[in-house]
């Protein structure tokens, strides 16, 4: 049996497409046979972020429909071994969802997969309730400022009351939190909420900072998960994320030397 | 509880005791249509109104009672008596074994004071569902919380009081009928004594909400000294004025 993680936010635009695919990614490079599902039908990225644009034929929603098979449907990334790409149908919109046809294929893939991640869209409409209805997991995605928490905030509302889980009565989905295009510097100043501020509105348990950084704009541009950019910070953030993620212990290694860096900057 | 030594010595006893009790207001006279209406509003918190006592207020044409008494029975809840009835429904609920309440206010005039038939009429059947309550919890428990209230998220505690062991976080709303405790942050909307209560207050160790409001008497945090932000505080309402007390 698969474990389904939704990447999730409330928010557009903080992270959610590449973090799924550098978790996705980083779970794969870890040997653990891994799909990273797009439900962003109508608006798809997650194809172009794993630079697999150019060889889909058949997507999510031809699935669901029983208009193509999973095995015609996924697309094997050509870097990774274990990981697998199921895209978004860009000529549909968020209707083509119904619960019974994702369940049906989340079911399908559990067989043969370790890890589903679900990349879920922005909002809080039928699209992202249908991302997170099946999910073990949840990684919230949170940029530093105020409307992204509070819309994070919303969100861990929904999963614990919209989900299969909440609605069976089951252990509730574990949450984790995710912080992207975080700059300790800009916290320094005042423009940006500290990690503290963040875990006190939100308390669920850290499970990664993210440092805002030049290299995940290339790495979208170029197709490629950030997470496979050794040198990069980003990628180096997504690395420990995944080793988090599996139960290992990982020190938050790029958020701490940079605070310290900019703390010793501004004198204190 | 305390009143069980009580009344392993005696026996039997009657003790006054002040509860809140849902009224269910009826304008309606045909049972059928009624019938379906409770339905529709219980399908909303099925659990919520389970075994729940209720009076009748009944402001059109007079409906069969008997059949009422039914309909609410097989809604699952438990039909204490009539509220403010007038004489041929006091009668009828004489009948049907029903007891016979009135409004604090109102009693004073009360349109039939002089007819002493009705009056003993409604003493006597008022003291029937006494022992009844008895059986069950004479009040509503105190809702606890334990985990943060989210963003959009509202929670009502009805007829007691709130407490919650977490955060309230901005965006959603706390509701009591009775006092609201907040052991984390309140940052949403708080509202205590939601039915009239002027004695309700609210407290919390983080004060930083979007609206505060006792009774009905509100406060914005725009209207909110900033000294007090984030400090523990008590709220309370003193002649219809809110007032926001720092507790060290």
């Amino acid at each position: 049996m698969a474990k389904i993680i939704v990447v999730t936010s409330g928010k557009g635009g903080v992270g959610k497409t590449t973090t799924s695919a550098s978790f996705a990614a980083g779970l794969a490079l870890r040997g653990h046979k891994t799909v990273v599902i797009d439900f962003d039908v109508g608006l798809r990225n997650l194809d172009l972020i794993m630079g697999c644009e150019r060889r889909v034929v058949f997507d999510f929603v031809n699935v669901i429909n029983g208009e193509a098979n999973l095995k015609q449907a996924l697309i094997r990334d050509k870097r990774i071994e274990n990981l697998y790409i199921l895209a978004a149908s860009q000529t549909r919109d968020k209707d083509a969802l119904t619960k019974e046809g994702v369940g049906r294929a989340l079911d399908k893939l559990s067989e043969d997969f370790d890890y589903i991640i679900c990349d879920s869209p922005a909002g809080i409409e039928t699209g992202a309730i249908m991302a997170m209805y099946f999910a073990d997991e949840a990684l919230i995605v949170t940029n530093p400022e105020v409307s992204s928490v509070r819309d994070s905030d919303r969100v861990l509302g929904m999963l614990s009351s919209k989900t299969k889980r909440a609605q069976e009565g089951d252990e509730p989905v574990k949450e984790h939190l995710v912080v992207t295009r975080y700059a300790a510097s800009r916290v320094g100043k005042g423009e940006m909420l500290s990690l503290d501020d963040i875990s006190d509105i939100l308390a669920i348990p850290l499970l990664g900072v993210v440092p805002e950084s030049e290299t995940v704009l290339n790495s979208s541009n170029a197709g490629q998960p950030v997470v496979l950019e050794n040198e990069a910070d980003a990628g180096g953030a997504y690395k420990d994320m995944v080793s988090r993620f599996l139960g290992e212990e990982r020190p938050m290694r790029y958020t701490q030397a940079k605070k310290g860096f900019f703390d010793r900057l501004m004198g204190r | 509880m305390a009143q069980t030594t009580s009344s392993n010595a005696a026996g039997v006893v009657f003790k006054g005791r002040m509860m809140t009790l849902t009224v269910v207001e009826i304008g309606e006279s045909d049972c059928d249509v009624i019938a379906g209406q409770v339905e529709q509003q219980l399908a909303k918190a099925p659990e919520f109104f389970a075994r729940m006592p209720v009076l009748l207020s009944l402001r059109g044409e007079l409906p069969d009672l008997a059949r009422l008494v039914a309909v609410m029975q097989a809604a699952d809840l438990v039909v204490v008596g009539l509220l403010d009835p007038d004489d041929a429904a006091a009668e009828a609920a004489r009948h049907a074994g029903l007891g016979v309440l009135h409004s604090p206010g109102r009693n004073t005039e009360a349109p039939t004071p002089s007819k002493a038939e009705p009056a003993a009429a409604a003493a006597e059947p008022a003291s029937e569902p006494a022992p009844r309550e008895t059986e069950t919890p004479a009040r509503t428990p105190t809702r606890l919380v334990t985990k943060p209230v989210r963003s959009g998220q509202q929670i009502y505690a009805r007829g007691g009081d709130l407490v919650i062991a977490a955060s309230v976080s901005e965006g959603a709303e706390v509701l009591a009928d009775g006092h609201i405790h907040v052991y984390g942050a309140l940052r949403g909307r708080a509202l205590a004594g939601a039915s009239g209560d002027t004695q309700a207050r609210i407290f919390c160790r983080r004060f930083e909400p979007d609206l505060v409001a006792i009774a009905g008497c509100y406060k914005v945090a725009d209207a909110i000294d900033e000294g007090i932000r984030s400090k523990p505080v008590a709220v309370r309402l003193e002649n219809d004025n809110l007032l926001i007390e720092l507790q060290e």
